[in-house]
């Protein structure tokens, strides 16, 4: 990594929804102009950034409130210039797993969980994909591959904490369970967005229990960012991880992009 | 002299009762038996055809059962395309009185299917459900998955059969094909969607009036057995075969075929007070409908044969959906041609491959 820092600054441009708060939070604690790595964030609430079009290696806003969020968080632009990054990250973005965990406490593929309900590996494949196939990060990630041909990294959601395991609907399900139906919704996401050229960038496996969640040291004192202000989630949130999960994502994100630029 | 005639209704005449009646607005051709409330669990199995009046009666308001729902997350269109939401189980479409037993016969415990000879046709490495080959496109990946998901799907329609207080069969076809070896009827050819046609077992069969009847009588008593209290309302499909393999003409086998169950229908309405016939045959099939109701192809139901059906069917049968004028889906462009395409999963169309090009 370090030799890839000598050579010049990486500039990696980062769209994302409020999960992108624990990497920007984490960013900011940290960033000083000393380090060789300049990141530009781009967020928008649920699907507000899909209003975005490829122009000539150029995004456009397509409504108002991308065009305020251009112009505010890219210094006053009315457009974002591919050619200006060397990368591409989009983090969260409509990529979750709570759907497909809720779906395993009611079916198992075969041999994947008793006393429940039993269907088809292909059946569950396409109940994943029914769902997410409507995720942001789908339709971002193909408008941004019309504009530019740098390299794209996809990292969803974390998995939910250890505290929405221990949610009496949730206890039935066991570790068994909860990898399988992680692993079907990876599948689901990465053959969505097979077709763009990403590089999907899985969960590491340090943050998570042995039962496929979320450490919980990685969720608590998440925040929402809003303005200058941090916002703490509600207690009882398991979705939001915190700027300690923020810095394994951006050390996973450098290791990446150092990869792609050394290949390139 | 009096004639029996002179004070019938003009329903009874085809010169009121037809000629001068209009497909979009007749509402005395059917008259219910019984009352079907919209809380009365009902369960709905039989030909492609059948798939609408599911459909139609659950957007109404009625308690059609669903004892095979899929995952929550499916897409209605993902979920019909595996076998899901079209009946109240996944037994996907039952064209045959033959097929119709031989499932209750299976749920209720009277007929195990163990051989995987029998039950299990191959494609590409992959194991389908001779049974219903159509509810799973890809297949499944072992023979131990299969049975494992036949079980569980017996399980299903025995509790449906067992909850249901109304029946609703639609006849689709005489015609089948059989594996002498073990004596089962098959929804489709083998080599159709998966496994291997075998002239040495697999052997056609057109069943005859009386072989029709008899199967389900024999259904109806086995069901009654174990509900008591269920009644039963039949439709013939106006749907005609997309091919024969009785060396008749194909218009000539549709007829056969759609004439013995008419009969068979007519037989048991007549024969039964807790069994009711819907002429919804007539309604598309007959010279009444001057053939507007089908595709082009003359074979498909368009969408405005479905919905003129189904308004025949919800004027004694209101449920408790839409109001009037408009459909039991809530559109008011049930008409709409530019809504062309029949949505019904049919296994029996891809028949039309093998026709000489």
């Amino acid at each position: 990594m370090m030799s890839l820092f000598r050579k010049k600054r990486l500039r990696l441009c980062l769209f994302g929804d409020s999960h992108l708060a624990a990497l920007k939070r984490h960013w900011l604690d940290i960033a000083s102009p000393d380090r060789p790595v300049d990141l530009t964030f781009i967020a928008g609430v649920r699907d507000t950034l899909t209003m975005i079009e490829a122009r000539a290696g150029c995004l456009h806003p397509r409504d108002r409130v991308v065009a305020g969020q251009f112009n505010s968080q890219l210094d006053g632009a009315d457009r974002l210039d591919t050619r200006q990054f060397d990368g591409f990250v989009l983090i969260g973005l409509g990529l979750r797993f709570q759907t497909a965990l809720a779906t395993a406490l009611t079916f198992a593929v075969h041999g994947a969980g008793e006393g429940r309900r039993l269907v088809s590996a292909a059946a569950m494949r396409a109940a994943m994909r029914d769902y997410l196939q409507h995720a942001a990060a789908v339709s971002i990630a193909e408008t941004l591959r019309g504009a530019t041909d740098r390299p794209i990294f996809v990292l969803p959601q974390a998995m939910p904490s250890e505290r929405f395991a221990k949610r009496a609907a949730y206890r039935a399900l066991d570790g068994n369970a909860i990898e399988t139906a992680y692993r079907e919704a990876f599948a689901a996401i990465a053959a969505l967005l097979d077709p763009f050229g990403v590089e999907i960038l899985a969960q590491d496996p340090e943050t998570r229990t042995e039962n496929g969640m979320t450490r919980d040291i990685y969720s608590a004192g998440s925040v929402r960012m809003i303005g200058d202000l941090d916002v703490p989630h509600e207690a009882r949130d398991h979705t939001h991880m915190n700027p300690d999960y923020g810095a394994v994502q951006l050390r996973q994100i450098l290791d990446a992009a150092s990869a792609a630029r050394a290949i390139s | 002299m009096d004639s029996p005639y002179e004070n019938l209704e003009e329903r009874a005449f085809w010169r009121t009762g037809v000629a001068a009646q209009h497909p979009l607005t007749i509402r005395n051709l059917y008259r219910k038996k019984f009352d079907i409330a919209p809380d009365m669990p009902v369960v709905t199995a039989g030909s492609c055809f059948a798939q609408h009046i599911a459909r139609f009666m659950r957007a109404r308001g009625f308690t059609v059962i669903d004892k095979e729902p899929p995952p929550g997350a499916m897409t209605p269109d993902t979920a019909a395309r595996f076998g899901y939401g079209l009946f109240s189980a996944r037994y996907g479409n039952i064209y045959t009185t033959r097929q119709l037993l031989q499932i209750a016969r299976e749920a209720f415990g009277e007929l195990a299917i163990d051989d995987p000879e029998a039950l299990i046709w191959q494609r590409e490495g992959r194991y389908f459900d001779a049974m219903r080959p159509g509810v799973e496109p890809e297949g499944l990946e072992s023979a131990e998955e299969l049975f494992a998901h036949r079980a569980q799907h017996l399980d299903a329609v025995r509790e449906a059969f067992r909850e249901a207080r109304l029946f609703v069969f639609t006849f689709g076809l005489t015609e089948y094909w059989e594996d002498t070896r073990f004596g089962l009827a098959y929804p489709t050819a083998p080599g159709t969607i998966a496994g291997r046609y075998n002239a040495d077992h697999h052997h056609f069969r057109n069943a005859e009036a009386g072989e029709v009847l008899d199967e389900f009588l024999a259904f109806k008593q086995l069901i009654e057995a174990h509900n008591p209290d269920i009644k039963f309302l039949l439709t013939v499909s106006p749907v005609p075969l997309t091919a024969t393999a009785s060396d008749a003409h194909v218009l000539a086998a549709t007829t056969y075929s759609k004439s013995v169950l008419r009969a068979v229908a007519g037989t048991l309405e007549q024969r039964f007070d807790n069994v009711d016939y819907f002429p919804s045959y007539e309604m598309v099939a007959s010279p009444f409908a001057r053939g507007m109701f089908y595709e082009p192809n003359l074979r498909a139901v368009n969408p405005g044969g479905v919905a003129a059906v189904m308004r025949l069917f919800f004027a004694e049968h209101p449920g408790s959906g839409p109001a009037e004028g408009e459909d039991a889906t809530g559109r008011t462009d049930a008409l709409d041609p530019a809504d062309d395409e029949d949505d019904a999963v049919c296994e029996e169309i891809l028949l039309d491959a093998f026709a000489p090009r």
